[in-house]
C-alpha cells in the first residue's frame, strides 16, 4: 500500500507553510508531554495537596508497620494499669543523651478512692530501639518480636505510656497503630468494590443507553433515597452475632460500597455520554476504528484521571462511615481495633472528663480526612490538563 | 493623545453644529496596560492601548482572538477578573454632571463611584447573552432589578419602563415576554433583551462586546440595525468590539485595530478600509474572503498564526508574520502609535524611526 | 473547469429526511417530530465542490452526518459511487456492510479543539485510520503520516507532539491530514473555517483548493458564511428550515438569486467596505421552528413577495434554468437583487 510521495509544491507555499510553533527546549518538553506528565506538573504546584499526599503515604506506612511501631500488646488487658495518663519520654539525663521514662507509683486518692499514678523521677527506666516485645507476624509473613522502642530487658507494657491507657489497661498508642491499619484499609477495600461496580454499571449505562440505562438510573435513585443510618442499623442487626471480626469487617465493607458506587457510576455515565458526542470519537468511527478500540483508546483515558480524583474524594467518606458506624456500635466491634472502636470507648462523658486522652483517636481521623480531601481537590484540579 | 485629530464627521451625515460642540472625547484611554499574572508568567493582555470615544459616535475595536479587545472593555468597567490588574495608564471619563474627567483606572474597583458609572453611565452587552442572565429569574425581574439599582423608582414604574424598553428593542408582545425566562427566548431575542437591560439606565456609552458573533447573518443584521437606530435616537456613544471587518465597516465611525494587546492602527473607518497604513491591517483586509470574489480564487494569506500569549515576539509583535519586516529594527525595537496622516495613526517602523536604545527583553 | 466528467454523479441524495423525536414529560413520551432535514435532494459531481449554506439549525450538519451515516436517515436514498464504479445506497445498508466504503467518505470538523483527541500524539491521530484499515507496519504508517503532514504543509518533525502544542489553524490541518489518510473520494467539511481566526481562514481555504486540485477530491462544503462559500464552491445549495430552497452554480446564485431567502442572505452578509452601508434588506421575524413549521412555504412569514398561495401550498424544487433549481412559487415572476463584483467592486487594499 505504499504510495508514491505526493508532489508538494512547497516553494509556492513557503509563505503559508506554518512556521515552527514554540521551539525552546522547555516548550518542546510540554509539547510532547503525555497527559500524566502534564497532570503531574500541574499537581506539583498544589502545595497543600502535595503535603497531603505525603501525609497519606506516611499513614499507610504506619498501617503496614503498625505492629512494629506499637510496643505493647494491644489486646492485653490489665486492671492495675487502667486509665493511666500519657507519660512523656525524657531524652536527656543530666545533660547526657539517654532516653528514659519514669517509673510510676500507684496511689489511691484519699478522697475519691480512685487509683492514680504518679511518675517517680527517681526511678528511671531506660528505653532502647528495636527492643524485644510481644510477638507478631510482620506483614503477615514472618514471626518477630522486635519493636521500634521498648524497655531493656523488661516489659514495655509496664513502663511506656505514650498516650496513656484505656479502662481495661490497654496501651492507647499501640492500639492506635493497629487501628490505623483497619481503618485505612476498610476504606480501600470498600472503594475498590464501589469503583468496580461504579465503572461497570456507569459504563454500561452511558455506553448503551436505552432501557438498561433507565433501569440502572432508577436503581441508583432508589439506593440514594434510602436513609443511610436506619439501613445501617437494620443491616448491623441482621448480621449474625456469632460472626468473627473478619466476617463483620467484610460485611461492613460490602454494605458501604453497595451504597457508595452510585456517585461514581453517575460520574462515569456522564463522561461516557459526553464523550459519545465528541468529534474525535465520531472521527474514529468514520475511520472504521472498532468499538472496543474507541472505548479503550479514546474514551477511558479521558476520564481515568477523573475517576482517580473521584476515588480519592470517596475514600474519606468510607473512613468516616466506618468511624461513625463503629462509634454507634453498628460497625466493627471489639476485639477488632479501629479508630471508631477506640472512640467508642470515649463515649462516656464522665470518662472523657477524667481521661481526655481517650479522645486521641479523633486526631488521626481528622488529619486523614483533611489530607484525603486536599489531595482529592488537587488531583481534581490537575485531572484535566487540557481544560 | 489619540483625541483631537479624529474629530470630524466621516461618511455618516451628522447634524453639524452639535458635532463641533461636543468634540471633546467622552472617554479617552491612554497607554492602558492590563496584565494577568498567572503561574506561567505575566500575560500582557492589553499592552499600551490608547484611543478616544467621542459623544454620539461609534468606535469599532477590531482584532483577532486574544488580542485584548474584551480585556480592554472589562478594564474600562473595572471588572477584570483575578489575576488580572491594570498596571499602567489612564481611562479618563467625563461624567454626566460635567465636572472634571475622572480616571477610572485609579478608582477603587469595588467603590461607589465606579458602581454608579458601571451599568449607569457605561453599559455592557456581552457576546453570549445566556451567560449574562441568571436562569432562575424572569427577564423582567432582572431588568427591573437593574433599573431599581441605579434609579430611585418604584417597582410598578420600573416594570412599565421595562415593558417600554422591551418594545423599543423590538420584542413582540413585551407584556407577555417580560415574564419569560431567558432559556425560553431565541438567541436573537435574548440579545435584544440584553440590549434592553443595558439601555435601562440611559447609559452615555454602550460597550457591545461581539454582540452578534453568536448570531446568524439575518439576525445579526437586525441587531446591528437596532443598535444604530437606538444610537441615532439617544445620541449615546457606542464601542463595538468584533473580529468581523464586515461588522466594523457597517457600524463604526472610528476604528482601532488591535494585535496582541496593542493598537496597531487607528483612524476613521473609510481610511482604515480604503487607505490602511499598517501592514497588519493591509494584510488582514486582503486575506478576508469576499462575497465579491471570483469563485475558486485563492486568497492572499498572512503567514503563520497568532503567537501564544506567553510567547510574545520581541520588538514589533507582528514581525514574525509581517511582509515588510525589517531585520534589526522590527525585532529589536517596539514601534509606537504615531500619526501617519491628518486623521490616522499607525504603530510601525515604516512610518517612524525607532528610539535610540533597543528595548530590554 | 475541468471537473464534471458527465458520468454519474459521485453522490446523489434523493428525498433525504431525518426527524428527531420531541419528548416531553416525566415518561419522555414522544409528542412530535422535529423535521431537521425534510425531503432534500441534490447531487455532487466528481471533483466539484458543492456548498451547503444556511443559518444555524437549518439542518446542514444533520445532512452531512446522514450522508456519512453517522446518523441514520429517517427516509431517502444516499447513492454513492464507490471506487469500484458501482453505486450503493448507504442509507439502506446495515452499519456493518458500510465498512468497505467508509474510508471513501471522510469528514473535516468545525471545532479544531474537540475534533482531535488531546491525549494522542499527532502521529497516533493521523495513523489511526491507517491502523484501522490494516496497515500493520509502523514504518509504513510513519512514512504515510510524514507525507500527509507535508501535504497539509505541516512539519513532519512535529508528529510526536500533542494537539495542545498547536494553534487552531494548525489543528485544522491535522484534522485534514487525518481525513485524507485513506484517500477518500468525498470529503464532507462541516464549517471547517468558521471557528478559525480571520487571518487563518484564508490559509485553510487555499489549502483545501490546492488539495482538491492535487488529489482530485470532491467536497461537500457546509458553511454559513457566504463569502467563504464564494471562494471555494462550484455550486451552492441554500437551505432553510430543513429544506433546500435553491441550488445554482456559484456565480449565478450570487449574481442572480431566484429565491427571496437567498437574496436576503446575500444582502445581510456584512461587506467589508463602509461605502456599501445601508444597501441591505433586513429580514424581519425569526427563523421558523423546525418542530412547528408554518403551513405552505416555510419562508412565507418573512417573505416580502408572499401571496396567498404561499400560505397554503408548499413550493416544490423546480429547474427554472439549466442547473438552477428553486423552490418558490414566484421564482419566474419576481426580480431579485444579487451581489455583483462589477457594480460594487472589491475595496482596494
Ligand atoms: N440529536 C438531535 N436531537 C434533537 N434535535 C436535533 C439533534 N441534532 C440536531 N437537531 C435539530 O435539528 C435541527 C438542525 O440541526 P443541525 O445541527 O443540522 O443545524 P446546522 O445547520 O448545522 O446548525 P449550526 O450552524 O448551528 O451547526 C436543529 O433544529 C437542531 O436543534
Ligand atoms: N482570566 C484570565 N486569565 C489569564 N489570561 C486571560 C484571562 N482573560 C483573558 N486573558 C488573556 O488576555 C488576552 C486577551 O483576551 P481577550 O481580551 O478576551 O481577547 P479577545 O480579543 O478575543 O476578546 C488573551 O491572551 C487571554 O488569554
Ligand atoms: S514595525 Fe516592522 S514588523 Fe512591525 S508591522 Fe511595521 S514593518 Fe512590520
Ligand atoms: S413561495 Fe412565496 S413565500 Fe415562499 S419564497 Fe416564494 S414568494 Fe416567498
Ligand atoms: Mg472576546
Ligand atoms: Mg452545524
Amino acid at each position: 500500500m505504499t504510495q508514491a510521495k505526493p508532489p508538494v509544491k512547497r516553494s509556492a507555499f513557503d509563505s503559508q507553510f506554518d512556521p515552527a510553533p514554540s521551539t525552546t527546549a522547555a516548550e518542546e518538553r510540554v509539547s510532547v508531554a503525555t497527559q500524566w506528565q502534564l497532570m503531574w506538573w500541574r499537581f506539583r504546584k498544589h502545595r497543600l495537596a502535595m503535603i497531603s499526599g505525603i501525609v497519606i503515604a506516611a499513614f499507610y506506612l504506619v498501617a503496614i508497620g503498625a505492629d512494629f511501631l506499637a510496643y505493647a500488646d494491644p489486646h492485653k488487658t490489665e486492671a492495675f494499669r487502667s486509665l493511666i495518663a500519657p507519660q512523656p519520654i525524657h531524652f536527656f539525663d543530666e545533660g547526657r543523651f539517654s532516653p528514659h521514662v519514669f517509673g510510676l507509683v500507684g496511689k489511691r486518692d484519699p478522697r475519691t478512692f480512685k487509683r492514680v499514678y504518679e511518675p517517680d523521677p527517681e526511678q528511671k527506666i531506660p528505653l532502647r530501639l528495636f527492643a524485644e516485645g510481644y510477638e507478631y507476624k510482620f506483614l503477615g509473613l514472618f514471626k518477630t518480636n522486635r519493636h521500634l522502642i521498648g524497655v531493656d530487658g523488661g516489659l514495655a507494657e509496664e513502663a511506656i505510656f505514650l498516650l496513656g491507657t484505656d479502662q481495661l489497661g490497654r496501651d492507647l498508642w499501640s492500639r492506635m497503630m493497629i487501628a490505623c491499619r483497619l481503618s485505612l484499609t476498610i476504606g480501600l477495600a470498600g472503594v475498590t468494590l464501589s469503583l468496580v461496580l461504579g465503572v461497570l454499571l456507569g459504563g454500561i449505562s452511558g455506553l448503551y443507553g436505552g432501557a438498561i440505562d433507565t433501569l440502572i438510573q432508577r436503581v441508583i435513585e432508589i439506593l440514594r433515597s434510602i436513609p443511610t443510618i436506619p439501613l445501617w442499623m437494620g443491616l448491623a442487626a441482621a448480621m449474625p452475632r456469632d460472626w468473627g471480626v473478619v466476617q463483620v469487617y467484610f460485611a461492613i465493607t460490602v454494605i458501604l460500597s453497595l451504597i457508595g458506587w452510585t456517585d461514581l457510576a453517575r460520574v462515569v455515565r456522564g463522561r461516557f455520554l459526553a464523550l459519545r458526542e465528541e468529534d474525535f470519537v465520531l472521527a474514529a468511527e468514520l475511520a472504521g476504528v472498532s468499538q472496543m478500540r474507541i472505548i479503550l483508546r479514546h474514551m477511558v483515558p479521558s476520564f481515568l484521571s477523573h475517576i482517580i480524583a473521584a476515588t480519592t474524594l470517596a475514600l474519606p467518606n468510607m473512613i468516616i462511615s466506618e468511624t461513625a458506624l463503629s462509634f454507634l456500635g453498628l460497625g466493627l466491634r471489639p476485639p477488632a481495633v479501629s479508630w471508631g472502636v477506640l472512640l467508642q470507648d470515649a463515649q462516656n462523658i464522665q470518662t472523657v472528663a477524667i481521661s481526655p486522652w481517650l479522645l486521641s483517636a479523633a486526631l488521626p481521623v481528622i488529619v486523614v480526612i483533611l489530607a484525603f480531601n486536599f489531595l482529592g481537590d488537587g488531583l481534581r484540579d490537575a485531572a484535566d490538563p487540557y481544560g | 493623545m489619540a483625541g483631537g485629530m479624529l474629530c470630524r464627521p466621516y461618511n455618516r451625515p451628522v447634524k453639524g453644529e452639535m458635532y463641533a460642540m461636543n468634540c471633546a472625547p467622552i472617554l479617552s484611554v491612554n497607554n492602558l496596560k492590563t496584565y494577568f499574572f498567572t503561574d506561567e508568567g505575566a500575560v500582557r493582555a492589553v499592552d499600551g492601548a490608547s484611543f478616544a470615544v467621542h459623544p454620539g459616535k461609534t468606535l469599532g475595536i477590531v482584532g483577532e482572538s486574544g488580542c485584548g479587545k474584551s480585556v480592554t472593555a472589562l478594564s474600562i468597567l473595572r471588572i477584570v477578573d483575578d489575576p488580572g490588574r491594570i498596571v499602567e495608564g489612564e481611562i479618563m471619563f467625563r461624567r454626566a454632571d460635567g465636572g472634571e474627567p475622572v480616571d477610572l483606572a485609579k478608582l477603587d474597583a469595588k467603590g461607589g463611584e465606579i458602581r454608579a458609572i458601571r451599568g449607569g453611565e457605561i453599559a455592557l452587552v456581552f457576546q453570549e447573552p445566556m451567560t449574562s442572565f441568571s436562569p432562575h429569574y424572569t427577564i423582567g425581574n432582572q431588568i427591573v432589578e437593574t433599573i431599581q439599582l441605579h434609579q430611585d423608582v418604584g417597582k410598578a414604574e420600573a416594570r412599565t419602563r421595562t415593558i417600554e424598553l422591551l418594545r423599543m428593542v423590538g420584542i413582540p408582545r413585551p407584556e407577555r415576554r417580560i415574564d419569560e425566562y431567558p432559556f425560553e427566548l431565541s438567541g436573537g431575542l435574548r440579545q435584544r433583551v440584553m440590549i434592553a437591560m443595558a439601555l435601562s439606565c440611559n447609559p452615555r456609552i454602550l460597550i457591545a462586546d461581539e454582540p452578534t458573533t453568536a448570531l446568524d447573518v439575518t439576525t445579526q443584521a437586525q441587531i446591528l440595525d437596532l443598535l444604530r437606530e437606538i444610537q441615532e435616537r439617544t445620541q449615546m456613544s457606542v464601542i463595538i468590539i468584533t473580529h468581523d471587518m464586515g461588522v466594523i465597516a457597517e457600524m463604526a465611525d472610528d476604528v482601532i485595530v488591535m494585535y496582541l494587546g496593542r493598537v496597531v492602527e487607528s483612524g476613521p473607518v473609510d481610511e482604515i478600509f480604503h487607505r490602511p497604513q499598517h501592514p497588519y491591517t493591509q494584510a488582514l483586509l486582503r486575506s478576508i474572503p469576499s462575497i465579491f470574489a471570483e469563485p475558486r480564487t485563492k486568497l492572499p494569506t498572512i503567514a503563520g498564526s497568532i503567537p501564544h500569549p506567553h510567547n510574545r515576539p520581541a520588538g514589533c509583535p507582528f514581525h514574525p508574520r509581517c511582509a515588510d519586516f525589517m531585520p534589526g529594527k522590527c525585532d529589536r525595537h517596539e514601534p509606537q502609535l504615531r500619526p501617519v496622516s491628518a486623521s490616522q495613526m499607525a504603530s510601525c517602523f515604516l512610518y517612524h524611526e525607532p528610539a535610540e536604545a533597543p528595548q530590554q527583553s | 473547469m475541468k471537473r464534471a466528467d458527465g458520468g454519474a454523479p459521485l453522490l446523489e441524495v434523493r428525498n433525504l429526511q431525518r426527524f428527531f423525536p420531541i419528548r416531553k414529560g416525566l415518561l419522555r413520551r414522544v409528542v412530535g417530530q422535529l423535521r431537521a432535514v425534510d425531503d432534500i435532494s441534490f447531487h455532487i459531481n466528481r471533483g466539484e465542490t458543492l456548498a451547503l449554506v444556511g443559518e444555524s439549525g437549518c439542518g446542514k450538519t444533520t445532512t452531512a452526518r446522514c450522508i456519512l451515516r453517522a446518523l441514520k436517515p429517517t427516509a431517502g436514498e444516499v447513492l454513492f459511487q464507490t471506487g469500484a464504479g458501482d453505486v450503493v445506497d448507504t442509507a439502506a445498508l446495515p452499519k456493518r456492510a458500510l465498512q468497505p466504503f467508509r474510508h471513501q467518505m471522510q469528514m473535516i470538523f468545525q471545532d479544531p479543539f474537540s475534533s482531535l483527541n488531546p491525549r494522542m500524539t499527532v502521529f497516533d491521530i493521523i495513523a489511526e485510520p491507517l491502523l484501522a484499515s490494516g496497515i500493520k507496519s509502523r514504518d509504513q504508517r510513519r512514512q504515510r503520516v510524514e507525507n500527509l503532514l507535508e501535504l497539509v504543509r505541516l512539519r513532519p518533525e512535529f508528529m510526536q507532539r500533542y494537539p495542545h502544542a498547536f494553534s487552531g489553524g494548525q489543528r485544522q490541518r491535522i484534522g485534514i491530514a487525518r481525513a485524507l489518510a485513506l484517500n477518500p473520494s468525498l470529503v464532507v467539511a462541516d464549517e471547517p473555517v468558521s471557528a478559525l481566526d480571520v487571518s487563518v481562514q484564508a490559509q485553510i481555504l487555499n489549502l483545501m483548493l490546492d488539495l482538491q486540485d492535487e488529489l482530485g477530491l470532491t467536497y461537500l462544503f457546509v458553511a454559513h458564511d457566504l463569502s467563504v462559500v464564494k471562494h471555494i464552491s462550484d455550486r451552492v445549495a441554500v437551505m432553510y428550515v430543513g429544506k433546500i430552497v435553491e441550488i445554482a452554480e456559484t456565480n449565478r446564485l450570487f449574481k442572480a438569486p431566484k429565491h427571496p431567502y437567498t437574496e436576503a442572505l446575500l444582502s445581510a452578509a456584512p461587506k467589508p467596505d463602509p461605502r456599501l452601508r445601508s444597501q441591505r434588506i433586513v429580514l424581519q421575524g425569526e427563523v421558523a421552528d423546525p418542530a412547528q413549521p408554518p403551513a405552505g412555504c416555510y419562508f412565507h412569514p418573512r417573505c416580502a413577495h408572499a401571496i396567498d398561495r404561499c400560505r397554503s401550498e408548499t413550493p416544490k424544487l423546480e429547474e427554472i434554468q439549466p442547473g438552477h433549481v428553486v423552490a418558490c412559487h414566484r421564482a419566474r415572476e419576481i426580480t431579485l437583487k444579487g451581489v455583483d463584483a462589477q457594480a460594487n467592486g472589491k475595496p482596494s487594499a
